[in-house]
């Protein structure tokens, strides 16, 4: 099952196994790509004091997911969306960043995919990352963070007060 | 029409009216999938200053948002700016056919500095609502504040701050 390649239909008979493979499997695919979610919540926030790149939490279904890319269907790669929609919190002046691993590989410059702007208080961490090309089989797509200094929280709904709120962190292959 | 599972194909003939469901309808679903867009353009930005959950708009059509889906998952996304006059937090959470999704402070939420007459703070999100069935679905942007007023821009024409956001549904699978 999985993905194929559409055929070029000539005049011939059509074979059952034909339309179970370019129609139904096809259709399902596209239906139901390749996905991985986690609803960000936990019994207590995330926090980093790290100032170098680290893992939030490699745990495979939360910043982590590894999914099977189908691409082409004839060996050829395919579209993958990475989204973080989160709120972060610090209580001094610093800045978070954000950055995105394919099978280990950042796929962002040195200081990452985003940073989340020189604050203290609340700030949304938000982004929708296409990453073109991705080989198919199987592949792990993780987020990685760090501060400029002093501790970063990321808030998982834990029902910190004031601060009880509901991220999530996706992938999906588009195309 | 709509979308209906594929079925496994066995040696029988084909009715032209099983082509038309497996084929031509199953295509047009995932070409065309239930959506709905609200660009926000008004005559005037809208002043937000509840302190409890609440409506952004709940006008039919504008931050409220119905599409009937074929059952499965469904992205909800959302990109507007806005200003305020006193430093805040602004919450924001969607409520699915009447039921909030967040936590007690909503699903996303951005504190805003200092006194700002100019755009002073974008907030967006792309969310997906997991394994809805299939039916009609009303998709709602609800906000709090910790204290004063977001005013939220709507291609109003305000000098230095004339945008239009926008906010969306879509059925993704």
């Amino acid at each position: 099952m999985g993905w194929t390649s559409p055929k070029t239909w000539t005049n011939t008979h059509v074979r059952r196994g034909e339309l179970n493979t370019h129609l139904r499997d096809n259709l399902l695919a596209l239906k139901y790509p390749a996905f991985g979610l986690y609803d960000i919540i936990e019994s207590s926030d995330y926090s980093t004091t790290n100032t170098s790149f680290a893992d939030l939490d490699a745990t495979e279904g939360k910043f982590l997911h590894t999914i099977d890319v189908i691409g082409d269907g004839n060996g050829g790669n395919g579209d993958v969306f990475v989204c973080l929609n989160a709120t972060v919190y610090s209580s001094t002046t610093i800045r978070i960043y954000f950055r995105v691993l394919l099978d280990g590989v950042a796929q962002n410059a040195d200081d990452g995919l985003m940073f989340t702007g020189t604050f203290s208080g609340m700030r949304c961490a938000s982004f929708l990352f296409p990453i073109r090309n991705v080989a198919p089989g199987s592949r792990a797509f993780k987020l990685q963070w760090k501060v400029s200094g002093g501790t970063g929280v990321l808030l998982a709904r834990a029902g910190t007060s004031t601060r009880d709120l509901a991220g999530q962190f996706w992938v999906r292959e588009m195309s | 029409m709509g979308w209906t599972q594929p079925q496994n194909w066995t040696a029988v003939p084909f009715s032209v009216s099983n082509l038309n469901t497996q084929i031509r309808d199953n295509f047009i679903a995932l070409k065309d999938p239930p959506s709905a867009v609200y660009n926000v353009d008004e005559s005037s930005d809208l002043a937000l200053a509840s302190t409890s959950w609440a409506d952004v708009d709940g006008t039919s059509g504008k931050f409220n948002l119905s599409i009937t889906t074929n059952g499965g998952d469904v992205m909800v996304g959302l990109h507007v700016t806005g200003a305020v006059t006193a430093a805040l937090v602004i919450y924001l959470d969607i409520m699915v056919d009447g039921v909030a999704i967040g936590g007690n402070e909503g699903i996303i939420g951005k504190f805003i500095g200092a006194a700002a007459t100019v755009v002073d703070g974008e907030i967006g999100f792309f969310r997906i609502i997991e394994g809805l069935a299939a039916g009609s679905h009303i998709f709602k942007l609800r906000y709090k504040v910790s204290t004063s007023t977001f005013t939220l821009f709507r291609g109003a024409g305000t000098a230095s701050a004339d945008m239009v956001g926008q906010f969306w549904v879509r059925e993704i699978s």
